[in-house]
């Protein structure tokens, strides 16, 4: 049994899980520890977080292509 | 049996690619054109096919070495393995790198072709059934453009011509070396305006306006032909395009004599002509503007437009002969010419058509009782 992670670990391993699911790469150990470690609404804002994120960039880029 | 049709599959294959005039007409990739935007889309164009070539040679030839090398009459076995965290980066990350390659020069080109600020001729096209009209916004300038491929061409009785089914009796005439902004629009279907040498190809759209342009340096004069690209009923081959590019003096020449000719129909409409002298412009205007759906000798086609010879409208009442042909007929293909040809055109045809083909109305139509009708 590991040690439990501390808040800042666990953000960052969510932070790494949606960034995975958002290429679709994901080992199966990690898939299994976020399982095993639940925080479902923290994925949840995260994953949302990470959509406005997204958002802004591709807004942002197609912006800075388009002419004054 | 299956020798012979190998034998023959073989003859023509090898006729096509050894006889030198027809690999010369064997135009295959897109033309390069003949203004920035339709060398930056040709550009494109071939760094995208380059990128999809490499990319098939690389798989396939992984591929294929792989099925070689590593076959199982030498022993080889198969590898057994769930997941490849590499692997999977490296493929994800790959594509996405290569899309990303295509997607900037590909961005960059579409905002260029769609930026028609500061355009200095506007000119508005309009799409019929089956021709093209222009209008010169701000020139008091505008025309239809009518097929002039004769029939005898298109049924086969005489030879088809180097520019068969695309010659038109009036050219869009164009100034180089200024941007010109194209309004493309539609009065009946859906049509598409295409000149590949200017790589503009863009919908005609009954109530709504689409905007294209296009900037033909200096040095490039000439004719550049198109086609409407948007399959829009029994004579879509039919509408072709010629655009003729002139410099700045002569486009400007041009204008002139269009606003004169003009000024000259509406005076000559007020002249008098003879019978005869109706009846053969009468001719030339059917062949040019009727005859694609009425025939050629008036025998009609099929049940959607009917037959002119013999008809009770050609040879009954003349005003609503002439209602028709000025106005269209609702429900029906025939359209509304009263824009489309002058007084002196209309009134020859009309009389045309009320007698030939045995047609024996007996009576003249005069461009006055046209321009009456018209008010």
């Amino acid at each position: 049994m590991s040690e439990p992670k501390s808040t800042l670990k666990l953000v960052l391993s969510f932070c790494q899980s949606v960034l995975a699911g958002l290429v679709g790469i994901q080992s199966n150990q990690k898939r299994e520890e976020d399982l095993n470690e639940g925080g479902l609404e923290r994925m949840i804002y995260i994953g949302l977080g990470t959509f406005v994120v997204f958002v802004i960039i591709v807004v942002t880029a197609v912006n800075s292509a388009l002419p004054d | 049996m299956f020798s012979r049709t190998w034998q023959r599959l073989s003859s023509v294959v090898l006729g096509l690619f050894l006889s030198p005039a027809i690999m010369a007409d064997w135009e295959l990739n897109m033309p390069q054109g003949v203004t920035d935007i339709s060398q930056s889309i040709y550009d494109l164009h071939m760094l995208i096919f380059w990128i999809c070539v490499w990319i098939g040679v690389v798989v396939f030839g992984v591929m294929f070495y792989s099925i070689f090398a590593h076959r199982k009459s030498k022993g080889a076995k198969a590898s057994q393995f769930h997941e490849s965290l590499g692997l999977e980066l490296l493929w994800t990350a790959l594509p996405t790198a290569i899309l990303i390659a295509m997607a900037v020069p590909a961005t960059t080109t579409l905002i260029k072709m769609y930026d028609t600020t500061d355009a200095q001729v506007d000119i508005k096209i309009t799409g019929h059934q089956w021709k093209w009209q222009y209008d010169y916004l701000g020139e008091d300038v505008g025309f239809f453009s009518n097929l002039t491929t004769s029939q005898d061409e298109i049924y086969d009785r005489t030879a088809k011509g180097d520019n068969y089914l695309l010659e038109v009796d009036k050219h869009v005439v164009v100034p180089t070396g200024q941007k010109i902004r194209f309004l493309i629009t539609s009065n009946d279907v859906i049509h598409a305006w295409w000149v590949p040498e200017i790589a503009v190809k863009k919908d005609a759209i009954p109530g709504y306006i689409n905007e294209s342009w296009a900037l033909i340096p200096e040095g490039k004069e000439g004719l550049y032909r198109g086609q409407c690209a948007e399959l829009c009923g029994v004579d879509h081959g039919f509408m072709p395009i010629v655009l003729e590019a002139v410099t700045e003096d002569q486009y400007q020449i041009w204008l002139d004599d269009q606003r004169a000719a003009a000024e000259a129909q509406a005076a000559a409409a007020l002249g008098d002509f003879s019978h005869e002298q109706l009846m053969v412009k009468g001719a030339e205007v059917y062949a040019r503007s009727c005859a694609a759906c009425h025939g050629a000798e008036g025998e009609g086609m099929g049940s959607v437009f009917p037959a002119l010879a013999g008809s009770a409208i050609a040879t009954g009442d003349m005003a609503e002969h002439i209602d028709i042909v000025l106005n269209g007929k609702q429900g029906t293909a025939m359209q509304a010419f009263a824009a489309q040809l002058g007084e002196v055109d209309l009134a020859a045809v009309i009389t045309y058509e009320r007698n030939a083909w045995g047609n024996d109305a007996g009576d003249t139509v005069t461009p006055k009782m046209i321009i009456d009708a018209k008010q």
